[in-house]
């Protein structure tokens, strides 16, 4: 009966989809109530709890297969917080569908942490698309029509390419057992991956990469990243930068890793370079950024580059021959990347766009001085560009550190090259806030107004709610170690 | 056996009783109730004949479940496309719906011929239908469209006749399935290659597609939904009943089967790709959605390249789903087309911009239906596709269902530019018609339902579909 539960958390967010919408125009009141009531529904979920509705052998494959894993349980948890985050934050003027949007979002968002079915999971994976599609077309910036066509095309090629990887490996089942199964637990076993052919495990492994490397984002697929962030309204960059990309590192630690022990050596190397090319450009190109929320959507990709490295780490391993074991630290540190940084990017935007709001412009130049006028802004915003270089004391730290510590082991000296990375995301971060903050006031910017209460305390409450994190992370951190295990033992 | 003709029998009565109506009074209004009365009345006897199946075999007809499956099909359709152009307001309206009616009943004559000679007359029956109706109302577009796919149609109806002539020399029988005489085998590949550029041309595949472009986007937006659904789906019958048939593989031996098989992959592969990457294109929606059912026809040409009996009857009941996600999403689509035209505005893609802000119910459920054409989950165009290339896999042919898979990724391009310009700014006043509103929400609606039972309901379909005798 505890796991019928599951079931019934994953359609809830639909139907407070439908009431927001019925809601009329106290839609911005109901949907925070409910997606602030949606958090304390989720807490209690405490892993592992498996649900199954349907038995794929007889349905060609299809099954509901829902699981809160101890990977999944913090992923629910941040996307129930920083939709709630991003419900307060946001302007009730904007109209009820929004907030239905926002609803449809989590909805799409949760049953793609929970699926253990590969078919539901690329279902999921799909529906996705369309909210954020129309969150972006309907309330984008200038450039919307062009960005969301790009958006969908990156990340549905990536997605199709996952599901040409299903296919094979459904292929692959069948012709063993004469049955159809999804199930990631029945399909991606060593059993059933050491019958594929070496092209085949490549073509599976490709898709599989590129799908999750697209969603990431890592570098040479990123493009897609700073023109959506940028052109989404602050909410909606919230939600993309903080939620949509921690789909792409879920795939990568739920799914990606099972192919470690059939991967060879170029594998881990590959991903080693991508991942050291993602932190040192993205820092770089923050640095050169003269638009405020561009450089933010730089240094999210920037940071989601030490998920990137957790993974070769994982790679390398069975390549230099050390244990699985020795990789933990910096899996886990990877996993923590994932919720430290959903929940430091929502602050980062959220600070962005009441400058925006109050000013009139995102460009550095044209500010100087907010403090004067923006005092409780100029606190979030130190809190979040401290936490997000990795100030210690703050959750963004934690992630950083383990990842760093727990690299040097495999990589040695190459750790310098992330270390110099870290170097310059302090530079651009500090930089940025003496250009925006402090100096003297930009007087062309006449008298402006401090956030509004809507946008100080969602963003007061993340700053705690890192502060704690960075703090005590052991909660959520050893979740993460149980699900490093986990892996290991594979 | 008369209760499975009874449906067919119906709607040529009330064609008749539309002509007889139509001399004393020309209420077009009254004329389209009496057609739709007896389109229903037909929709509900093959749904009772569905409900209490029992298989019967005559020479010329074999009253089986695909047959019924495709009539209830194309009565469902024809249903909708009645009631979307109730507003039309022409001289001899009496014309188009007898012409429907009479295209439909011998359609479903058509699914259920077992008989070359039978197939061709019936076939012939309905394309004379609907080459009339293609030209209705008389406008230089429609006149062309009606023109070209005359001419094209008069050319596959040699073709055909040509391949009857040389199946009859091999088998020395008009009847499906008869082994041929050993001195005659090359001549009976022969005959088959003729049948299939002849029913090709109907299915718009490939090389034969191009009067599909013209008619679809000439005529009407509701006959151009009954031409490019029904039409193509009567063509899609006969052709799985004369290559999948159960002893057609022993009929053409190994290695015939073989070059059918890999003739079939080809056209497929042409026409996806060509379909799609010619749709990428196009600015006006109406051509677009043309392109997008030539590329159509390659998914459901897909269903002749799998061999294996356990393959083959998943790529059946597939291929009925598809079937069902095709006549809902492209007739949908079509319909809704009729919003814009019927009121004199163009369909290109600056005509519909910002239908969205004005009409938001029709924008979304137009948008649900180019969703389920771009195969995005959980509609019943992504089931339809999923299990058809679920059967490919199953045959083997996975790098086929990769092609095919990359082909509906590149659609999604070109369905989602719709999208995008409906929910842009508009530059006009919408005024849409209701009744094709209250159609294109049914349809929507329908495709995410019964996309999401899919799963439950295909192994059935399996089980009732039995095998071709």
């Amino acid at each position: 009966m505890e796991s019928f539960y599951l079931m019934i958390l994953l359609i809830l967010p639909l139907i407070f989809s439908i009431i927001s919408l019925l809601s009329g125009k106290y839609s911005k009141v109901i949907s925070s109530i409910l997606a602030g009531l949606f958090i304390i529904i989720v807490l209690p979920f405490l892993p592992v709890i498996n649900y199954t509705l349907f038995n794929p052998e007889t349905l060609y494959g299809i099954s509901i297969n829902l699981e809160i894993s101890y990977l999944s349980y913090p992923l629910v948890l941040l996307t129930s917080i920083v939709i709630f985050i991003a419900m307060i934050y946001q302007d009730g003027s904007i109209g009820k569908s929004y907030f239905s949007y926002l609803f449809f979002l989590e909805f799409s968002l949760i049953g793609v942490f929970m699926s253990q079915n590969l078919i539901l999971f690329y279902i999921f994976w799909e529906l996705v698309l369309i909210p954020s599609y129309f969150m972006i077309l309907r309330w984008g910036g200038p450039k919307k029509d062009y960005t969301a066509l790009k958006f969908l095309i990156y990340t549905h090629v990536g997605s199709v390419l996952m599901l040409v990887s299903i296919f094979i490996l459904g292929y692959n089942y069948y012709s063993l057992t004469g049955y159809f199964n999804f199930n990631i637990g029945t399909l991606i076993t060593n059993q059933f991956l050491s019958n594929l052919s070496p092209l085949l495990m490549f073509l599976v492994m490709m898709g599989f990469f590129l799908a999750f490397f697209i969603k990431l984002p890592t570098v040479p697929f990123h493009t897609w990243a700073p023109d959506v962030y940028v052109e989404s309204q602050t909410t909606s960059s919230m939600v993309f930068s903080g939620l949509l990309s921690k789909m792409g590192a879920f795939g990568l630690f739920s799914i990606f890793v099972r192919f470690v022990p059939f991967s060879g050596p170029d594998v881990g190397y590959f991903l080693l370079s991508l991942a050291l090319l993602s932190i040192v450009y993205a820092a770089f190109a923050a640095l050169a950024q003269k638009d405020l929320k561009r450089m933010v959507a730089y240094s999210s990709i920037g940071h989601m580059g030490f998920i990137t490295l957790a993974i070769s780490i994982v790679f390398l391993a069975p390549v230099l021959n050390l244990p699985v074991s020795d990789a933990y630290l910096a899996l886990e540190g990877g996993m923590f990347m994932m919720f430290a940084h959903g929940l430091i990017v929502p602050i980062l935007f959220g600070s962005v766009g009441s400058i925006e709001r109050s000013t009139g412009t995102r460009a550095i130049r044209d500010m100087g001085g907010l403090t004067k006028m923006m005092p409780n802004l100029a606190f979030v915003m130190v809190a979040g560009f401290l936490a997000s270089l990795g100030l210690p004391g703050m959750a963004g730290f934690v992630a950083e550190f383990s990842v760093v510590v727990g690299s040097w082991y495999f990589i040695t000296y190459l750790s310098f090259i992330v270390i110099f990375g870290l170097v310059v995301v302090a530079s651009y971060h500090i930089w940025a806030l003496q250009r925006t903050l402090f100096g003297p006031y930009n007087e062309y910017l006449g008298k402006i107004g401090d956030m509004l209460p809507r946008e100080f305390w969602p963003m007061i409450v993340l700053v705690l709610v890192v502060i704690v994190v960075g703090i005590f992370p052991s909660p959520v951190y050893s979740m993460f170690s149980h699900y490093a295990q986990f892996i290991g033992g594979m | 056996m008369i209760q499975y003709l009874l449906p067919s029998i119906i709607l040529f009565v009330f064609g008749l009783l539309v002509i007889g109506i139509s001399i004393f009074t020309k209420s077009s209004k009254l004329l389209m109730y009496t057609s739709l009365s007896g389109a229903l009345i037909s929709f509900l006897i093959l749904l009772y004949n569905l409900l209490n199946f029992t298989f019967e075999k005559y020479s010329v007809f074999y009253f089986d479940f695909p047959g019924t499956i495709f009539s209830l099909l194309f009565v469902f359709i024809l249903i909708f496309v009645i009631v979307s152009s109730m507003k039309f307001n022409y001289s001899k309206p009496e014309l188009y719906y007898v012409l429907m009616l009479f295209a439909t009943g011998s359609m479903i004559l058509t699914a259920y011929s077992y008989n070359l000679i039978a197939i061709f007359v019936t076939f012939e029956a309905a394309s004379l239908a609907t080459y009339a109706l293609a030209s209705y109302p008389k406008s230089p577009k429609s006149l062309e469209a009606s023109l070209k796919f005359f001419v094209i149609g008069a050319l596959s109806s040699a073709f055909i006749i040509f391949g009857i002539s040389y199946y009859y020399i091999s088998t020395s029988s008009f009847i499906l399935g008869v082994m041929p005489s050993n001195n005659f085998s090359q001549l009976f590949i022969l005959s088959l290659i003729l049948l299939i550029v002849g029913f090709g041309f109907k299915l718009s595949l490939f090389p034969f597609h191009s009067w599909a472009i013209d008619t679809y986007n000439g005529s009407r937006a509701p006959v151009s939904a009954l031409l490019s659904t029904a039409s193509k789906l009567m063509a899609l019958i006969v052709m799985i009943r004369i290559f999948l048939s159960g002893n057609f593989q022993i009929q053409i031996g190994s290695t015939g089967y073989t070059y059918v098989q890999a003739f079939f992959i080809i056209i497929s592969i042409l026409t996806m790709t060509y379909g799609n990457v010619t749709a990428l294109a196009q600015r006006d929606v109406k051509r677009m959605l043309a392109y997008s059912s030539v590329a159509n026809a390659g998914y459901l040409a897909l269903v002749f390249t799998i061999t294996g009996s356990t393959a083959l009857s998943l790529a059946l009941s597939s291929i009925l789903v598809f079937s069902m996600a095709y006549i809902l999403m492209k007739g949908g689509a079509f319909i809704s087309m009729e919003n814009f035209e019927g009121k004199g505005i163009g369909t290109s893609l600056d005509d519909i911009s910002g239908i969205a802000k004005k009409r938001p119910l029709f924008a979304i459920s137009f948008a649900i239906l180019l969703f389920s054409l771009a195969g995005i989950p959980p509609t019943l165009g992504f089931m339809g596709k999923y299990f058809l290339f679920l059967s490919l896999i199953e045959g083997n042919l996975w790098w086929l269902a990769i092609i095919a898979v990359i082909n509906s990724a590149i659609s999604v391009y070109y369905y989602f530019r719709v999208v995008m310009y409906m929910w842009k700014e508009p530059k006009m006043n919408f005024e849409t018609n209701r009744n094709v509103d209250v159609v294109v929400l049914s349809f929507a609606i329908l495709v995410i339902i019964v996309g999401i039972l899919t799963p439950f309901f295909i192994g059935g379909l399996n089980v009732l579909w039995g095998g071709l005798p």
